[in-house]
């Protein structure tokens, strides 16, 4: 078998010109028997109207068992007046009804003689069928006379119509009783019967021969058998003794063995009473009993409704509840036959089991916690984080140039981190998770943070951090380590095997944007309300064809150096409006730099053509001023990126430092950690990171054009960072009407298809 | 045999009916000549594209691939190729001859409402729902854009292509306009949304129709409003708008069944003289031979910018020529009928220097806003006509409402003048 293998027709598509109907019907559709056959067939008008023989006998029969018989009669009287065409042309050839079609035949083969099984006495048979007729008179054949074929009766294939086996018959009760009453009897039997009766004598001599015959009833005068007249009856043949079976083992003496004997009969006794059919066998194996389970007793106390246990909710007032909570887990491991199951976990069930600890799991009661236990603890604790964090900021809002030192708040998020660190800081001498891994100096504190703590020293914070930061950096950077070691320690071990380090930098921070933006279009349209068409309405920009495009076209580059294409854009902080948050203090950091990648790669050495406008940024990199470098590249790229290049740790070099010097490398990574501690920016990702991201960030850009003139203090920035986020704000809502204006033409557009 | 020297005469407008196609293939989505004016295509909401002759009325093919309505076709430069946009957001590119699809570009995000071939059909671009251009690439096998233009704010409503520029029309009521030479992108703000944009014949400006019910003549170069043509309606539909074969009138289709005609510039005596004399079509050449100068003087495949210049000048024997090549037997006695030269009253004399830059605004301070006079309105049938098309050289319309399209000559026009 090979499947049928795919045509595909699509080359001949165009010329398909017009489908009908046919082309969408199934093969069978058109075969004899579809709903639109292709095959000729003889229509009624065309068909033979010669008798058929078995039809006529049907009918006949049919005559006899109808309630009227002769009711055919009628149906012989409207014959149709009409003869087949085939029918008349065959007559027109010298074909005449009853005679066979063909061609002449000399003599006739040889007479059919009677059936010699069929022995005739007395007077003939009468003239039953058209064949004995026929043969009856063919006394005498001239030579030269030649006669048509015999008709060919067809055989009689009757359908079986009734619900016995195959070849069943009934006890012909005609037949046993010597046909007698046959003619009335036959009246109520079966077509078949009745059919074969009427195909002739014959038959019916046949079947007399079946029946039952012998001496006792001596030959009737209609009885034309009569071969058996000698034969004797004995009485041997019949059963003398009454008895219900064989004696003793029924085996007659047989010698087979005995087991095997008695066995097969027995199962055959057990398994199966009654006619096995042809084709089948009796299963040599029994069929293995289903085994039935009785359903478990209830036990008394029983009660078919669930109680659920009351959770305990995580509110600051439960905490003597938690308290009390994971004490009673905790000694749960002494007496386990008090708590149910549910509060078990894998580790407890494994030590009620018997089995060995898993290695490197240490013992604590935090550990025992269940997990939810364990996060509403945390929860406990990232809520007095935070609440530390804004008494930070509201102590620094208040004195800027503080000296204290950190509030008594953060003790408590210690001794927190503490509890939480306590089980997990042994595993985490191997750990190779980094979570700072994109700042390398703030890892490196982390670790060594990470080792004092597994020491057990107490000021393992404070020694590790950077004495140079400030104080707010540092408090923030002594949370993140401790939220850090907390959060990665716990679930380092069964994370870190199934994840690996990104082959590239996730760089989603940051979103480009096209650099010139089509304005506002409020003075546009007031202008075209005016019918000042012209500057005012038109809006200009450097646009770079794709080198193909332009080939295409037959049209010479018109940037032969660039290798930018479309409109030139500007990478920008995606999470603009959160950049506010922490603009205060990177911008109070002295070293505030933007980086160079973000100015455009193609400046190409050649600045032969016509120079682009954006490729003169490349002599301003030239300029020696950090200040003027400063105040040009924040006015060209708006709010500042942050990150360490190492074009500006050489500028540094020259440029007087009023920190220390050895804490220079560390001090341009601060505002890094400023960005980093940011609270949970995943959280912030997941509640604004939508579409209307980059718009936003897009009208923020045409904010940052405007703002050029503004650099320098500290002051200014902020005041032109709340600008600019009211103005986001404004723009913002204006993005959402405006794209809702599109919408609804967007709608327009969808209409214009229909008609 | 000689033809007499055509006179100077006034445009006529094609007022006369001449055909009615019945197009059987749905509601006809466009109508759209071939290159040079002896066949159509329309496009139909069955999902098939056909090929007519419109002046005898013969279906010559029927173009099927496409998976929904097809929204918009074209056809090539050498009558080889057509291509065809529809709602199945792809752009086909298909054999004239063979009927079958010789590509399909998928990568459009809705459905493409326009396409265009660039001069040399080397290029798609395709205007799409989803805001963007989309230059596919005929030449090589590269399944993904040349370039895809989306500085678009909305969906693209019309994609117009010269030989150096991309004119594009948005539903954001922007028309953009990218100069390949220049490297720049202009952007003219309409305000309201556009439904279609076409270059004038002489390349100098634009005609820009929008959902206002108003068409607006633009200069190219300045972005200055040259004139203002209303009184037709248009408030739902992306409908069709050109201007007439010698750029004498500004055409468009309109919602309450009729085409309305404008006069380009009001007919003023002192005006007339002025176009008679500084036809728009001499500019236009004066300009090419300009171009023609500056790009030999760049050494760039000369051949082939002489062959595109020779084909800009007589369209009508290229496109016999292809017809030839192609070997269509419905071709011969079209093309016949097609008048042997475009531009009747061309000066060849008119130096280039003489070639005003900034377009039309010049030639009469009153020009500007000028409100063009309806010339015609010429009733096509009960429903919104929907797309209309000008042949490139005659004044000969096609219109399309509903599923028929019909086909209309100037008054003068015998059919039986070797139309055939």
């Amino acid at each position: 078998w090979t499947p049928s293998t795919f045509i595909s027709s699509r080359q001949n598509r165009a010329d398909k010109s017009v489908l009908g109907p046919e082309d969408f019907m199934d093969e069978e559709d058109l075969s004899e028997f579809g709903i639109a056959p292709k095959a000729i067939v003889t229509t009624d008008d065309f068909a033979s109207k010669t008798k058929d023989r078995i039809r006529e006998k049907a009918r006949q029969l049919a005559a006899a068992t109808a309630p009227i018989p002769g009711a055919t009669l009628l149906d012989d009287l409207i014959t149709p007046a009409k003869l087949s065409v085939g029918f008349e042309l065959l007559r027109k050839m010298g074909w005449k009804e009853g005679q066979g079609v063909g061609p002449r035949v000399k003599r006739r083969p040889r007479r059919q003689k009677p059936d010699p099984g069929v022995k005739i006495y007395g007077c003939a048979l009468p003239p039953g069928s058209s064949e004995g007729s026929e043969e009856e008179d063919d006394d005498y054949l001239p030579d030269n006379v030649t006669f048509a074929p015999k008709d060919v009766t067809p055989v009689d294939f009757t359908p079986k119509d009734n619900v016995h086996g195959l070849a069943y018959k009934g006890l012909d009760p005609h037949q046993a009783l010597f046909g007698t009453s046959g003619e009335h009897l036959n009246l109520f039997s079966g077509g078949s019967e009745g059919t074969s009766n009427l195909l002739g004598d014959i038959g019916l001599n046949k079947g007399r021969k079946l029946g039952i015959s012998g001496q006792a009833f001596g030959v009737g005068a209609l009885e034309e058998e009569d071969d058996d007249i000698y034969a004797t009856e004995t009485l041997s043949k019949y059963d003398t003794v009454l008895k219900d079976e064989e004696p003793g083992d029924g085996l007659y003496g047989w010698t087979a063995p005995k087991q095997y004997k008695s066995q097969k009969e027995s199962e055959k006794d057990l398994r199966y009473i009654g006619k096995i059919l042809d084709g089948f066998s009796l299963a040599s194996k029994s069929l293995s009993s289903k085994k039935i389970y009785p359903p478990p007793e209830l036990p008394k106390d029983y009660r078919p409704v669930h109680y659920f246990r009351p959770v305990v909710t995580a509110a600051s007032e439960n905490s003597h509840l938690l308290q009390v909570l994971s004490e009673s887990s905790g000694k749960a491991t002494q007496d386990p036959g008090t708590h149910s199951r549910h509060q078990l976990n894998a580790c407890k069930r494994a030590e009620l089991l018997g089995e060995t600890p898993v290695q490197g799991s240490a013992t604590s009661v935090l550990e025992f916690l269940s997990q939810k236990d364990r996060e509403r603890i945390k929860e406990l604790k990232q809520a007095t984080d935070l609440k530390a964090a804004q008494l930070k900021a509201r102590s620094l809002a208040q004195n800027a140039s503080s000296s204290r030192l950190q509030p008594s708040s953060p003790d408590l998020g210690h001794c927190s981190w503490r509890m939480a660190l306590g089980a997990g800081t042994a595993t985490t001498g191997a750990s190779n998770f980094k979570p700072f891994a994109k700042d390398p100096e703030k890892q490196k504190r982390y670790e060594e943070f990470l080792v004092h703590v597994k020491k057990g020293q107490k000021d393992a914070l404070e020694r590790c951090l950077d004495p140079s930061m400030t104080e707010w950096e540092r408090g923030r950077e002594r949370e993140e380590f401790a939220r850090a070691a907390q959060l990665y320690v716990s679930s380092h071990s069964t994370l870190s095997s199934r994840f690996t380090h990104a082959k590239e930098e996730d760089d989603s921070d940051q979103v480009e944007v096209p650099r010139d933006q089509e304005n506002d279009v409020n003075d546009k349209q007031s202008a075209v309300k005016m019918k000042m068409f012209g500057k005012l309405t038109r809006d200009t920009f450097e646009w770079h064809p794709d080198k193909l495009l332009c080939k295409r076209f037959n049209v010479p580059d018109p940037y032969p150096d660039s290798t930018l294409v479309g409109l030139p854009r500007v990478k920008r902080d995606k999470y603009s409006v959160f950049n506010f948050l922490t603009l205060p203090e990177t911008s109070s950091s002295p070293t505030t730099q933007a980086s160079s990648d973000k100015v455009p790669q193609h400046c190409g050495p050649d600045k032969s053509r016509k120079p682009s406008r954006w490729d003169t940024s490349k002599q301003e990199k030239k300029e020696d001023s950090i200040s003027e470098f400063l105040s040009l590249t924040r006015s060209k790229v708006g709010p500042p990126k942050q990150e360490s290049s190492p074009i500006v740790n050489k500028e540094e070099e020259h440029v007087p430092e009023p920190l220390s010097n050895k804490m220079v490398n560390k001090d341009v990574d601060s505002p890094t950690e400023g960005e980093g501690s940011r609270p949970s920016m995943d959280l912030f990702k997941a509640i604004f990171a939508s579409s209307s991201d980059e718009k936003s960030s897009s009208s923020e850009d045409e904010q940052g054009d405007s703002e050029d003139d503004q650099e320098g203090t500290e002051e200014a920035t902020f005041r032109s960072s709340q600008e600019t986020d009211l103005g986001e704000t404004s723009s913002l809502a204006h993005g959402t009407s405006i794209s809702q204006t599109w919408e609804s033409k967007g709608e327009n557009s969808g209409i214009w298809s229909i008609l | 045999m000689a033809f007499p020297e055509p006179k100077p005469r006034g445009a006529e407008l094609p007022r006369k009916l001449l055909k009615t196609l019945d197009c059987g293939q749905g509601a006809v989505r466009a109508v759209r000549f071939n290159v040079d004016g002896n066949y159509c295509l329309t496009c139909g909401s069955d999902k098939t594209l056909k090929l007519w002759n419109p002046l005898r009325g013969t279906l010559l093919r029927t173009y099927s691939g496409h998976g929904y309505e097809v929204l918009d076709a074209a056809g090539s430069f050498d009558n080889s190729n057509l291509c065809s946009g529809g709602g199945d957001k792809a752009v086909v590119l298909w054999d004239v001859a063979s009927g079958l699809v010789v590509r399909k570009f998928r990568g459009h995000a809705g459905k493409v409402n326009t396409v265009q071939f660039n001069e040399e059909a080397t290029l798609i671009l395709s205007g799409s729902i989803d805001s963007s251009i989309r230059c596919w690439d005929c030449r090589s096998r590269r399944p993904e854009p040349v370039q895809t233009l989306d500085e678009a704010r909305d969906g693209i409503s019309s994609v117009k292509v010269s030989d150096h520029e991309v004119l594009a029309g948005s539903v954001d009521g922007r028309v953009r306009r990218y100069d390949l030479r220049k490297g720049q992108l202009f952007s003219d703000y309409v305000g309201s949304p556009i439904t279609c944009t076409c270059f004038s014949r002489d390349g100098q400006c634009t005609l820009v129709s929008s959902l206002d019910s108003t068409l607006r003549l633009l200069d190219k170069d300045t972005g200055e409003l040259l004139g203002e043509y209303s009184g037709h309606q248009n408030k739902q539909y992306k409908l069709d708008c050109c201007l007439s074969e010698r750029d004498t009138h500004v055409v468009s289709c309109s919602e309450d069944g009729k085409v309305f005609f404008w006069d380009l510039v009001e007919p003023l005596p002192c005006l007339r003289r002025v176009t008679l004399g500084l036809d728009l079509g001499a500019r236009r050449r004066a300009r090419m031979r300009q171009e023609g100068i500056a790009d030999k003087g760049a050494a760039r495949s000369g051949s082939g910018r002489q062959a595109l210049e020779r084909r800009q000048q007589n369209p009508v024997r290229r496109g016999e020529r292809q017809a030839g090549l192609l070997a269509w037997p419905w071709a011969r006695g079209a093309s016949s009928s097609v008048r042997p030269e475009r531009n009747e009253f061309r000066s060849p004399e008119l130096p280039p220097a003489v070639v005003p830059t900034p377009g039309l605004s010049w030639m009469c301070p009153s020009l500007r806003e000028a409100q063009g006079s309806l010339a015609l309105a010429l009733p096509v049938g009960a429903g919104v006509v929907q797309s209309l098309a000008f042949h490139p050289s005659e004044p000969c319309l096609l219109t399309a409402t509903g599923g028929r399209i019909q086909c209309w000559r100037e008054e003068a026009y015998e059919a039986g003048g070797g139309a055939g």
